[in-house]
């Protein structure tokens, strides 16, 4: 069989590819948040992110497509989201605002920040 | 003689306009069917700006006739383009034909200048695009 011959490879890259969760079961990937919005014109979006409702900074100036993923968050947090449009007429009123709730770390891994 | 040369000079059979370019500096074109007076110096172009309140795209005001303000410094050969115009503001356009400011004007006697055409109105884009919305999170990990 054929398959025979491969068996090896095939288990060195399930090996490789799984390694880190199979001996650290209690780590967690990063921290991340995707949003995603209606398009209603203007040529790129204006991200705002605050951990107060309102509070929001730009944290991404001219996103080209209505969604994101910021992966600059932190676990145990909570995080308010806002966008807008830009165009070479200006800027646009923001969106509705959302909430993020970042789990918080679990497990044995590392220690909360 | 005046009354038959307005009746002659009938100009501008229809007024339209080419909707506003996007571009930073917004303008309107004004395009008209030319006088079939033989003869003139050319065309002006007056705007009246709306006083009234925008409803659905429409000026709860009529301009009257003394709130056109001549866009031109010199009578124009064909289409105008008017740059002065500000975003979100509505105006209203109309054009006349000009006879030459001599002794003899189109000929035939007609001197001076015609009679407005039809009006032609328009709003001109606001600056800001509208805001997004539906904003959501598709994913927290």
């Amino acid at each position: 069989m054929k398959y025979r011959n491969w068996l090896p490879f095939i288990l060195f890259v399930v090996w490789v590819l799984f390694w880190p969760k199979m001996y650290s079961p209690g780590q967690q990937p990063s921290p991340s948040v995707t949003i995603g919005w209606t398009d209603n014109g203007g040529d790129c979006f204006q991200v705002y992110r605050g951990t107060q409702f309102d509070q929001l900074s730009v944290i991404a100036g001219c996103v080209p497509e209505p969604v994101f993923i910021d992966t600059s968050v932190q676990r145990g947090r909570v995080y308010y989201y806002a966008v807008s449009a830009l165009s070479e007429f200006g800027e646009s009123d923001k969106s509705n605002v959302v909430t993020a709730v970042i789990p918080p770390p679990t497990g044995t891994g590392a220690g909360g920040c | 003689m005046k009354n038959i040369f307005r009746s002659a000079l009938l100009v501008a059979g229809f007024l339209f306009l080419i909707p506003f370019t996007a571009s930073a500096q917004h303008q309107g074109t004004l395009n008209f069917n030319a006088s079939t007076t033989p003869g003139i110096a050319g065309y002006n172009a007056y705007r009246a700006p709306c006083t009234g309140t925008i409803t659905a795209g429409v000026c709860s005001i009529v301009p009257p006739a003394n709130a056109y303000s001549k866009l031109n410094a010199t009578p124009f050969q064909a289409s105008y383009v008017d740059t002065t115009v500000l975003a979100g503001q509505r105006y209203t356009w109309r054009v006349t034909a000009v006879c030459p400011a001599v002794a003899a004007g189109c000929g035939n006697g007609i001197v001076g200048e015609s009679d407005p055409s039809n009006l032609a109105s328009a709003t001109v884009p606001t600056d800001q695009p509208n805001a997004p919305t539906n904003l959501t999170i598709i994913n927290v990990q």
